[in-house]
């Protein structure tokens, strides 16, 4: 039997993720014309396109060539004026989209933002708030400077988290959208959910005020801070061991679809 | 010296006559309140302060004398030199703070404290809190040292058992020679109530 999730539902991001672009380019093309609409359409694609280029260069995730060749493919067909050309890229385009929903269903992409969330929730039964807007010191744990820095690589790799290596730690930052961390835009995080492994062996974490609101109860802080190290802290653990795949099962295994 | 004689008599050298007046003391045998007053165009009232303040600080000798009229007092220099020997370790005495090393605090739950921590690491840096209420109220930062940081990084959150202060104090390894500056920022946060002891 599945547990009910701790995380406040959000369905309507995922409707407005949706239904946003078709009602963009609908409205485009019924105010403008088919012509705004196609030219609108590349643009949007290519842009896309080097989102994704961003994503794979950082990430180092070669799953990410899906969505990128996908959007390249599709903003082609609609520029290419020569139809068997047209037709190569529609076709190609078809194949790659099969190929993303595929990707999407199976979250190789997803940012794991809920699931991090959630997984911390689990072990937490009590509902006595307690917030505080301050490092939680979570104990300690057995690591070598090179460990916490390939698992550094995994994590970002599948998205878990976006690594920050300072000069005695390694903070492992959990955004709801990592958009800053790929374009380095995010100077300060001492303000969001992360995780610090410190060289010393500490552990720290720190959750954002905007984060504990997403949970339906006022957990009680404290335990949910030690429960989210300790998530990371198993995870690194796993990834040590070579089980980096039961990171991803049990992430994959909560089924959030936001 | 005790502190306050000091600063009483730091008060006393440091206004804009004192120097005059003084050298008036040096030149004269003795000297009456408005014999100087009149040599140094000061009111009256203004000598009588003075030389009964160096009277207090046992600077002068105050002697009454008594001619056709009332009896009135002549001030003369006790002595031409003086040193002045404060010392500041009296300021605070460590065994009168002891037993706030048994105090069992945590974080107040809704203290409204916010703790901002030093961008390289997770010690507090700062923590802002609002001191009165409505129109009135006021934001205050207090600036904590590095030691103060981490102490406050292991105090226990809201919904922790209270630890006592010296258990924390051990956790966060800070050495014993900070424990005065430690028990000092404790003492703030308890004012703001910021933090809560544990009933006993």
């Amino acid at each position: 039997m599945t547990q009910p999730l701790k995380l406040k539902t959000s369905n309507w991001q995922i409707i407005v993720f949706i239904l946003g672009p078709i009602l963009f380019f609908a409205g485009l093309w019924a105010i403008f014309g088919k012509e705004a609409f196609r030219t609108m359409f590349w643009i949007v694609m290519l842009l896309a396109s080097l989102l994704h280029l961003v994503f794979l260069i950082r990430t180092k995730n070669r799953v990410y060539l899906i969505p990128i060749l996908f959007y390249v493919f599709t903003a082609l067909a609609f520029v290419a004026f020569y139809p068997p050309l047209q037709l190569f890229f529609g076709v190609g385009g078809g194949i790659l989209f099969i190929l993303l929903m595929y990707v999407l269903i199976t979250n190789r992409i997803k940012w794991r933002y809920s699931e991090i969330l959630e997984l911390a929730a689990r072990p937490v039964n009590q509902s006595d708030d307690g917030f505080t807007p301050r490092p939680f010191p979570a104990g300690e744990a057995t690591y070598t400077k090179e460990e916490v820095t390939t698992f550094a690589r995994f994590v970002l790799k599948h998205v878990i988290a976006f690594p920050y290596f300072e000069e005695n730690r390694v903070v492992f930052v959990v955004p709801e959208r990592m958009y800053r961390d790929f374009f380095s835009l995010r100077s300060n995080y001492s303000n969001d959910t992360y995780v610090s492994f410190g060289l010393d062996g500490n552990v720290s974490v720190n959750i954002a005020k905007k984060d504990y609101q997403k949970y339906k109860e006022e957990l009680t802080f404290d335990q949910l801070c030690q429960s989210l190290g300790n998530v990371f802290k198993e995870f690194l653990e796993l990834y040590r061991k070579g089980k980096a795949d039961k990171i991803i099962d049990r992430l994959n295994a909560l089924r959030i679809i936001s | 010296m005790d502190f306050k004689k000091a600063s009483e008599l730091g008060s006393l050298i440091s206004k804009d006559y004192a120097w005059d007046f003084l050298r008036l003391l040096v030149m004269y045998q003795d000297i009456s309140a408005s014999e100087a007053a009149s040599r140094l165009n000061l009111h009256t009232k203004t000598a009588q302060d003075f030389l009964e303040g160096l009277s207090d600080q046992g600077i002068v000798f105050k002697k009454e004398v008594f001619e056709k009229k009332r009896p009135y007092f002549r001030y003369s220099l006790k002595k031409r030199k003086l040193t002045v020997d404060i010392d500041f370790s009296t300021l605070y005495d460590p065994l009168k703070h002891r037993d706030k090393l048994k105090w069992k605090i945590r974080e107040k739950k809704n203290s409204n404290a916010v703790f901002k921590t030093s961008s390289r690491s997770d010690h507090i840096s700062a923590i802002h809190f609002i001191v009165g209420q409505g129109r009135s109220s006021q934001e205050r930062t207090l600036n904590l040292t590095k030691n103060q940081g981490k102490f406050l990084f292991h105090l226990p959150f809201p919904t922790q058992p209270s630890k006592n202060v010296a258990e924390i104090i051990r956790k966060s390894e800070i050495d014993s020679s900070f424990i005065p500056e430690i028990l000092d920022i404790i003492e703030v946060l308890d004012q703001y109530q910021i933090i809560e002891k544990a009933k006993s």
